[in-house]
């Protein structure tokens, strides 16, 4: 209540309307299950439009949305962190052992057939092997993201897969772990197709390693157009935590994965960052460490229809801060690349937003987790009001600078005033350590800004051109609003050059 | 008296000389301070050793700050963006009365400071970026202490731990896949109907130990992010012994899934080109594994180690030096293994 007079106060000013997340979006707690420790490791809306969810105990469960009440689908899986409604009465879950298909055959709402789809990865028991999915493509293909090990901890005498000995021997894994932990790597791949994201057909279990070079990829997804999106964490050989585009074959950075790559014999590590980096593929999008994102999740492209003007950009989640991010991407000389920018920011969003599922109405169903690291429980309902917020719609790369467009006409003097417009630019380097800070950071000051007569877009020129390999910080300024006064919700962008355009 | 208040592991006093009090708060698992609080008296002169235990392999900073100013230095950390790692993740504030710095793991700091003469409740935190929302603990003084469970100053991991757990009736039967001791990493965990446990490999496509009495404590892997093996709390009467590794290799079995029937689950797999069902039944004292496979077209040998704990009886096939040979008809039929703890 005492919000809502707070805003009425501020809207009654004469010139800025200030804004909050509500004015736009409504946030509803939902009622967890009873009896479940309410840790979400995957959301999915089935066709009929009920929400299966999974939990960290293992439990899944279905929420009726008109009824608000759960029922029981199943019980007794192994840290699921992903589940794919295909049905009502069948669904795929990705578990720490294996893809698996839950069906309900008897018709009394719970599965009764737990059927092993892919389980031809390795595990050696480390905590740090999540199993992360099933993105389910147009055609039906299921893709995972596998975790690496962490050398917090070793791993067990009895594992699954073939071990690799490249780097270092296994038996030095159990006599002499406190001398060859750093040896190891700080994130290991010892079994098969860790760091690895692998597409399977679950008609057939067949399953084909696709892309190297992950650390923690909690979070793939497509796409408006389709293309595959993987999130990864900040860490050893992640400067800073990203989203890459992936392609059929790549390697996208983190070094452990690739002696799994056929015909690879040396060790990674001993290679050096100087090399690896000739054969890494560049992410599309970099969440400047504690800016942006610690730990980013499921990517999830925004359907036609919802949330306005923001169709067809992605929602990514974010563990550390209470915040969904929204990525809007372009096509620069010939790869995928752009802006990242808050979108659901600050309360009354929880902290650890790792799952994301549109409802067939167009709402959006947020799941929170923890697993002993920064987050929080429980889900989120989240819907449009239908009002649409002053934001920066896009960010798009000139050879000399930007161009911002607004989801609204903007106050023509406060958006052609460069004073508005304060730009950084860094890069993270690549190497095996763990982050990276930003260096070669530089202030910019525009040069020029130019308006568009429809009032949306701005042309910012900088102070020299754009630089590959950098991101550049933007920070609108606080008198910048919409024609009407409405306040930008969000002020603070990052845009990841991977290429330069050329005009 | 208020210090009993404390279960005795969580509360480490290790001795009150003339500097004043001394204590251990260690950073573990679960970005968690153990104690997650400690009592002093106002003004004081106190250290803390600081010690960061987390197994999951993080590094932890500690800051002693102002009654209530928590979250204020929690947000003012964050706030410190790029230039946090050189200042250990604190900022300059005049709400931190002590701090230590940035602590890897394995590594401890010792904190030094005299406490405010006036009677509060000081909230020690790490800053370090993101923990500091659910990483921290109070030093009260002067100030008598709630119960843990209500304890609003401390961590909620921390106050859900006061909590005095709910005796609830064992779900029976019941299939649990968990980290389990002794077995592959696929392990699956399975309650049957009255007393009898059993830990079945999906890794091996094998039982790997029965028990009687009640069935697992997930508590050491669920707690935190899987870095702990689930608690068999019955006695173990017959296992498999070690095994070596699972999945590898052409010959490896293949794990196809499970039915449940009436809760129990009725395993599927592949070996040899041999589909394999399996069921696990309740038996008064003891466990009757149950093995069927339709068109083998030369006998099987499945492996049966002994065990001195148990007495094992077969129902075809003849059962010596720890394998079981049955003909492709009893196959068909299913053969029935009992196991019981030995008299």
């Amino acid at each position: 209540m005492t919000t809502r007079i707070f805003i009425a106060a501020l809207a009654a000013a004469p010139f800025c309307h200030a804004g909050t997340l509500t004015d736009y979006y409504s946030v509803e707690d939902i009622a967890s299950p009873p009896g479940v420790d309410a840790q979400v490791g995957g959301l999915s809306v089935s066709p009929s439009g009920k929400l299966f969810a999974c939990f960290h105990k293992g439990e899944v469960r279905v929420l009726d949305p008109e009824s608000k009440t759960w029922s029981a689908f199943a019980d007794g899986l192994h840290e699921p962190l992903g589940i794919y409604a295909a049905g009502d009465s069948e669904v795929l879950v990705m578990q720490r052992p294996e893809l698996t298909r839950l069906r309900d055959e008897d018709g009394d709402g719970a599965a009764d057939v737990f059927q092993t789809v892919w389980d031809g990865f390795g595990m050696t028991g480390n905590y740090h092997e999540f199993a992360f999915g099933p993105a389910v493509d147009a055609a039906g293909n299921c893709w995972v993201g596998l975790n690496v090990a962490s050398n917090g901890a070793s791993v067990r005498e009895e594992v699954r897969g073939a071990w690799n000995d490249i780097g270092v021997p296994r038996d030095d894994f159990y006599k002499n772990w406190g001398k060859v932990k750093g040896a190891a790597g700080r994130m290991y791949a010892r079994v098969p197709w860790r760091g690895w994201v692998v597409k399977i057909d679950p008609r057939t279990g067949t399953a084909e390693p696709w892309a190297a070079g992950f650390r923690s990829p909690n979070g793939l997804g497509f796409d408006a157009a389709g293309n595959l999106y993987v999130t990864d964490n900040q860490g050893d050989w992640v400067g800073t935590s990203k989203l890459h585009a992936v392609k059929k074959g790549g390697f996208y950075g983190h070094a452990a994965s690739l002696i799994w790559r056929d015909g690879w014999t040396e060790n990674p590590l001993k290679v050096g960052a100087k090399e690896l980096d000739k054969i890494r593929e560049p992410a599309a999008v970099l969440f400047p460490q504690g800016a942006m994102a610690n730990s980013p999740t499921q990517p999830l492209a925004i359907p036609p229809g919802v949330f306005g003007p923001f169709a067809g950009q992605l929602l990514v989640g974010e563990m550390n801060q209470a915040r969904i991010m929204r990525v809007d991407l372009e096509e620069v000389g010939g790869t995928m690349q752009g802006m990242c920018i808050p979108f659901l920011d600050g309360a009354p969003l929880n902290r650890g937003n790792n799952r994301l599922a549109f409802g067939k109405d167009g709402s959006l169903w947020v799941g929170q987790t923890h697993l002993s690291w920064v987050g929080a429980t429980g889900i989120q309902h989240i819907a449009a009001t239908g009002k649409v917020p002053m934001e920066i719609l896009h960010m798009k790369a000139r050879r000399d600078g930007f161009e911002i467009e607004f989801t609204h006409p903007a106050d023509p003097a406060a958006a052609a005033d460069p004073a508005n417009y304060a730009f950084q630019r860094y890069r993270y380097e690549y190497h095996e350590a763990y982050g990276s800070p930003q260096k070669d950071k530089a202030k910019l000051a525009p040069k020029n800004v130019a308006l568009s007569s429809d009032g949306k877009r701005v042309a910012i020129s900088l102070e020299e051109d754009i630089k590959e390999g950098f991101v550049y910080e933007l920070t609108v300024g606080k008198t910048l609003q919409s024609k009407d006064g409405d306040a930008l919700l969000n002020r603070l962008a990052f845009y990841n050059v991977k290429r330069a355009p050329v005009k | 008296m208020l210090r009993t208040l404390l279960p005795a592991p969580l509360f480490l006093a290790l001795s009150i000389g003339a500097a004043g009090a001394e204590f251990e708060i260690r950073a573990v698992e679960g970005l968690q301070f153990d104690p997650p609080r400690i009592e002093a008296k106002p003004g004081e002169a106190i250290t803390i050793r600081f010690k960061n235990a987390d197994p999951t392999d993080q590094p932890h900073n500690m800051v002693v700050v102002k009654p209530g100013a928590r979250a204020e230095v929690v947000n003012a950390a964050l706030a410190l963006g790029a230039d946090g790692p050189a200042m250990d993740f604190t900022p300059d504030s005049p709400a931190i009365l002590a701090k230590a710095p940035v602590v890897a793991p394995g590594k401890a700091a010792e904190l030094a400071l005299t406490l405010p003469a006036e009677k509060g409740i000081y909230p020690y935190v790490c800053t370090f970026p993101g923990h500091g929302f659910v990483m921290y603990g109070a030093i009260y003084a002067g100030v008598p202490m709630p119960p843990l469970d209500k304890d609003e100053n401390i961590s909620p991991l921390a106050r859900e731990a006061g909590k005095k757990p709910e005796a609830t009736a064992e779900k029976r039967p019941q299939v649990q896949r968990i980290f389990m001791p002794d077995a592959s990493p696929a392990a699956i965990a399975v309650a049957l109907p009255g007393r009898q446990n059993a830990c079945w490999d999906a890794g091996h496509c094998r039982l790997r130990y029965a028990w009687e009495g009640k069935f697992i404590d997930g508590t050491p892997y669920w707690k935190g992010n899987g870095n702990g093996l689930a608690k068999v709390l019955g006695d173990i009467y017959w296992s498999s012994g070690k095994l070596g590794d699972a999945g590898a290799g052409p010959d490896a079995p293949q794990f196809l899934g499970y039915r449940l029937r009436g809760g129990l689950p009725e395993f599927r797999y592949r070996r040899g080109g041999v589909l394999f069902v399996e069921t696990l039944n309740e038996l008064p004292d003891g466990i009757a594994q149950i093995i069927r496979a339709e068109g083998a077209v030369s006998p099987a040998t499945i492996p049966v180690p002994g065990d001195d704990r148990a007495a094992i009886t077969v129902s075809a096939g003849a059962l010596k030096d720890g394998a079981l040979s049955v003909s492709p008809a009893d196959l068909a039929q299913g053969v029935r293994l009992e196991i019981r703890p030995a008299k």
